[in-house]
């Protein structure tokens, strides 16, 4: 009897240890399956290697992350959770409705009710980023008019080593960082079919369809209205492994300390896959001589 | 009479001990003495009885043995742990010179070997502490294999990789007969199912946190589920699962009963803390009463607990601001002595009842 019971015991874990490998194996075998549904070489700029701190020193794994920005979040270098509150009316009240948020609840609840739905109320939705296209362009453009506007307000030349630096000079470097190390990948959209978002963005190599979670921000006016704001949480998946294969590519990046910034142009492309299941994957990475684009 | 596990063979044990050193004392006061003939056979069939407890199980016979046990318990407890970040970091160290092909593999076969090894000492040790610290190293090694083959494929995270984690966890549990096991599977289980249901609510996953309401199915299921499912086996299971449940009850209406904001209800605030208040003594007192009258200790321990922890937050509400500190801190300490008086009502009402 205790030997039937042992051997159910011995079937039963190794039953669930082999369905649970299984069907991680098939989600991943299924995403590259067939044309991914996108295909883009990415540089460093969009693709950083994650500074190295505690632990990491220890982890042999080669991770990425993700750079990106929001189109129409003030100006950052990337996404940091600073550029949340969406300007752009392109995330409004008809878009947070069909994600499926319930905004008629919101404005009958009171006000400290009501924002804390607002912060507790996330929802998965597929976020459509775009790369190297004019929401990148127009953030370009929107700081060099900054700059020229401060140029026309404070014509002279700033003491070099004056502090704090002017505004001017803020916007210089600012506009030289985007032009040059910035990300040029913008989450323009948002949507809950795919298919439909896919038919309105149909080139794959410049339109990536990514999970991420979108949610709500609510500031009182005045103490009496309540301003509503979609509000990008992110990516699901910020980061990327690669595979052991592209080490010797990274290797003398990864060899050097390095803090997860990017102060020149970038050293090394990759090629960023998103499949089927729009899970991404790594099929190559390139060094870049001479500081490539 | 069989005993199925060596918690069981313990307690008879120490009863036995227990009737010994009673049985001396009334020879000694004169009130029972057992002739030579019921003496021996006494003796005789304790001294079998514990040496079959012995070799099938491994007891303690006297006080030092059990605080040698104890270290031994707390000893591979942190020998578990260890070990199983020793595996962790050997991992991290490594696994990303190997490829792909390799990665996975290592990962399945650290979990096959060490579920496999788990068995094998399980089904071998009397004491079980290698056992458990061979389970524990299981564990790790069977969430880093799902873990780590999520990340190499960068696979969107999911709140079904927690049931899967449960599900190992509880087997493990239930083959070798430890606690710690069935502890980690229950809290798996919890955050799966709550997980679950804030999805219902149209809410991402890891999200479940912020609305504690998402708690209370898998409080029900855990407090119920030793009602449906016998654990003959497996007595010292039980009231983890009554005491885990109650945990997912009683916290969650601790939280709402001082912010109703965060609650799903569509009330006022200030209803929904009164609504959960009201509710936070009737089932913390639910609690006492069930424990006492099923002697369910850590059901009774658990409600006396958030009993005393809603009436002290009450109290705080009332006569904080109101009262001198020390005014109120003389009327918590009356509260405590008046509830004193209440069980030591309760104690005797009951001693009074077992007599009777």
């Amino acid at each position: 009897m205790k030997g039937l019971k042992q051997r159910r015991i011995l079937l039963a874990g190794l039953a669930l240890i082999l369905i649970s490998n299984a069907v991680v194996l098939a989600m991943a075998a299924y995403n590259r399956l067939g044309e991914p549904d996108s295909r883009v070489q990415l540089t460093e700029r969009e693709l950083r290697l994650p500074p190295v701190r505690g632990f990491d020193k220890e982890n042999s794994g080669i991770t990425l992350m993700l750079r990106y920005r929001v189109k129409g979040a003030r100006d950052a270098p990337y996404f940091n959770g600073r550029d949340r509150d969406v300007q752009e009316p392109w995330l409004d009240r008809d878009k947070l409705t069909t994600l499926g948020f319930d905004l008629g609840s919101l404005s009958s609840a009171d006000d400290t009710r009501a924002r804390y739905t607002a912060w507790a109320t996330r929802r998965e939705a597929i976020l459509v980023l775009e790369y190297d296209g004019d929401a990148y362009r127009e953030a370009v453009a929107r700081l060099e008019r900054q700059l020229a506007e401060a140029e026309a307000a404070s014509p002279q030349a700033d003491a070099p080593e004056s502090r704090p630096p002017s505004l001017r000079k803020q916007l210089h470097v600012r506009l030289n960082t985007l032009r040059t190390s910035g990300t040029r990948l913008y989450i323009i959209d948002a949507g809950l079919d795919r298919a439909a978002l896919r038919r309105r963005y149909t080139d794959g190599s410049r339109y990536l369809l990514m999970k991420g979670t979108v949610g709500l921000s609510l500031n009182s006016i005045d103490g009496k209205e309540h301003a509503l704001q979609g509000v990008i949480h992110g990516l699901v998946l910020s980061s990327v492994h690669v595979p052991s294969a592209f080490r010797v590519q990274l290797q003398p990046f990864l060899d050097k300390k390095h803090s997860g910034q990017l102060d020149g142009p970038p050293r090394y492309a990759v090629e960023f896959n998103l499949g089927q299941r729009l899970e991404p994957w790594v099929s190559g990475v390139m060094a870049l001589s001479g500081g490539g684009d | 009479m069989t005993l199925s596990s060596r918690n069981e063979a313990q307690k008879r044990a120490d009863r036995i001990r227990a009737f010994d050193e009673e049985l001396a004392a009334l020879d000694e006061a004169g009130v029972l003495a057992l002739d030579e003939a019921q003496r021996r056979a006494i003796d005789d069939y304790h001294k079998a009885l514990l040496s079959n407890f012995s070799d099938d199980f491994d007891i303690d016979h006297d006080t030092r043995a059990k605080q040698l046990s104890l270290g031994m318990r707390v000893t591979s407890f942190l020998g578990a742990l260890a070990l199983a970040a020793s595996v962790f970091f050997l991992f991290y160290q490594f696994w990303g010179q190997f490829s792909t092909t390799l990665q996975v593999g290592i990962l399945m076969v650290a979990s096959l070997l060490s579920f496999v090894v788990t068995l094998i000492l399980a089904e071998r040790e009397r004491t079980g502490y290698f056992a458990k610290l061979a389970a524990l190293v299981g564990l790790v090694c069977f969430a880093l294999n799902i873990g780590l083959l999520g990340q190499v494929f960068n696979l969107y995270p999911s709140q079904n990789v927690l049931l899967l984690w449960a599900a190992y966890a509880l087997l493990l549990a239930y083959a070798c007969d430890i606690r710690l096991l069935l502890g980690a599977g229950i809290l798996c289980f919890t955050a799966w199912l709550s997980a679950q249901t804030g999805t219902w609510g149209g809410v991402y996953w890891l999200g479940f946190g912020q609305r504690p309401e998402n708690f209370f199915p898998a409080a029900l299921l855990l407090f119920f589920l030793p009602q449906w499912l016998q654990h003959r086996r497996h007595p010292d299971f039980a009231p983890v699962y009554r005491v885990f449940g109650l945990l997912c009850l009683l916290l969650p209406i601790l939280v709402l009963s001082n912010a109703g904001f965060i609650s799903y209800l569509p009330f006022a605030s200030d209803t929904i803390e009164g609504g959960y208040q009201l509710a936070g003594f009737l089932f913390s007192a639910a609690a006492i009463w069930l424990g006492i009258r099923r002697h369910w200790n850590g059901t009774f321990n658990t409600g006396n607990v958030f009993f005393v922890i809603f009436l002290y937050t009450k109290f705080f509400d009332w006569w904080w601001d109101s009262l001198p500190k020390y005014l109120f801190f003389f009327l918590l300490g009356l509260m405590a002595v008046g509830l004193l008086l209440v069980f030591k009502r309760l104690r005797a009402q009951t001693a009074a009842e077992g007599v009777a």
